[in-house]
């Protein structure tokens, strides 16, 4: 099967701050629900390699805790929900394990483009800048790049 | 028993709050009192009940603690970022009223070398926002009483 993909930009508007927009070809509904549906986001978020949810819970206040089969073994990621407005915002905490205590704070909005195309921009805020070139530099664009397609397929094959 | 000394605080650099405080004991005491779960228990939560349901003083551990507040218990939470005794350890802290609002706080003990340890607390907010909005919410007469509940513990130990 062939999926449509489109182009993914990164930029850094403003101090501590990295965006990326990405259009994805599927109504909103579905990809707020790619994002929040624990079987759905499984299938995705890590570059395509299936996820392990230790715990999702998708309400203010609520945690999260993902286990990703990388090439250096597992690796977890972490955080908590600052805010769920679906279908078109949420905030949370994210926290990789390999360094732990070093959070972003990330707000995923999702766009109606009324033609069955959905924007995602994405809005991580750093503590500081050091930590979000560091955060860029680490492979991030290849890392999302692959989780995204890996989006554009399931979306691709659902309802 | 000498009157106890007002913390002291000062934003010196954007989204940071730094408030001082030297404590009358040695600096292995005032660290074991941050570093143990059944001694943070009794001054940290302002002096009120606290029950410690996860404390992990490591790298990445987690501590979540839970005090007794005016009319319900309150929560609080992180992660340690570094621990490096007996003099500096970092952790993450949100409070569970606001999840997902949360600052990095870096706790230095100086050994004075005359018994006694001043303690420099560091927090690093996300937003000058947060960070105003901590000063305005009553924060330093909570740091004032959890001081001066550690203190009495200190003189325990």
């Amino acid at each position: 099967m062939t999926v449509a993909t489109n182009p993914m930009t990164i930029t850094t508007p403003a101090d501590r701050q990295m965006r990326v927009e990405r259009i994805f070809d599927a109504p909103r509904d579905q990809v707020w629900r790619a994002w929040t549906e624990p079987d759905l986001i499984r299938q995705w978020w890590g570059r395509g390699r299936m996820l392990t949810i230790e715990r999702m819970e998708v309400r203010k206040g609520g945690h999260w805790r993902f286990l990703v089969e990388g090439d250096r073994g597992t690796e977890g990621f972490e955080g908590r929900y600052r805010e769920v407005t679906p279908p078109h915002h949420f905030t949370w905490t994210f926290e990789w394990d390999g360094m732990p205590g070093y959070v972003i704070v990330e707000t995923i909005e999702l766009v109606d483009l009324g033609d069955n195309r959905t924007r995602v921009v994405t809005t991580a805020q750093f503590f500081t800048n050091e930590e979000r070139d560091g955060f860029m530099m680490s492979g991030v664009e290849k890392g999302m790049g692959e989780s995204y397609l890996a989006l554009d397929r399931l979306l691709a094959g659902m309802e | 028993m000498t009157t106890a000394e007002v913390p002291s605080l000062t934003t010196p650099a954007d989204r940071v709050i730094v408030i001082e405080r030297t404590f009358d004991a040695p600096r292995d005491q005032v660290w074991r009192a941050w570093t143990e779960p059944e001694l943070i228990a009794q001054w940290w939560g302002r002096g009120r009940k606290t029950v410690v349901q996860q404390m992990e003083v490591r790298k990445g551990g987690h501590w979540h603690f839970v005090v007794d507040g005016k009319s319900e218990t309150q929560g609080f939470r992180g992660r340690y970022r570094e621990v490096t005794p007996p003099s500096r350890f970092v952790w993450t802290l949100e409070w569970d009223g606001m999840p997902g609002y949360l600052t990095i706080d870096t706790v230095e003990l100086v050994d004075l070398g005359d018994g006694r340890t001043k303690l420099i607390n560091t927090s690093q907010f996300l937003t000058d926002e947060e960070r105003d909005m901590s000063l305005k919410s009553g924060m330093m007469e909570g740091v004032r009483d959890a001081y001066q509940a550690l203190d009495k513990l200190l003189t325990t130990l």
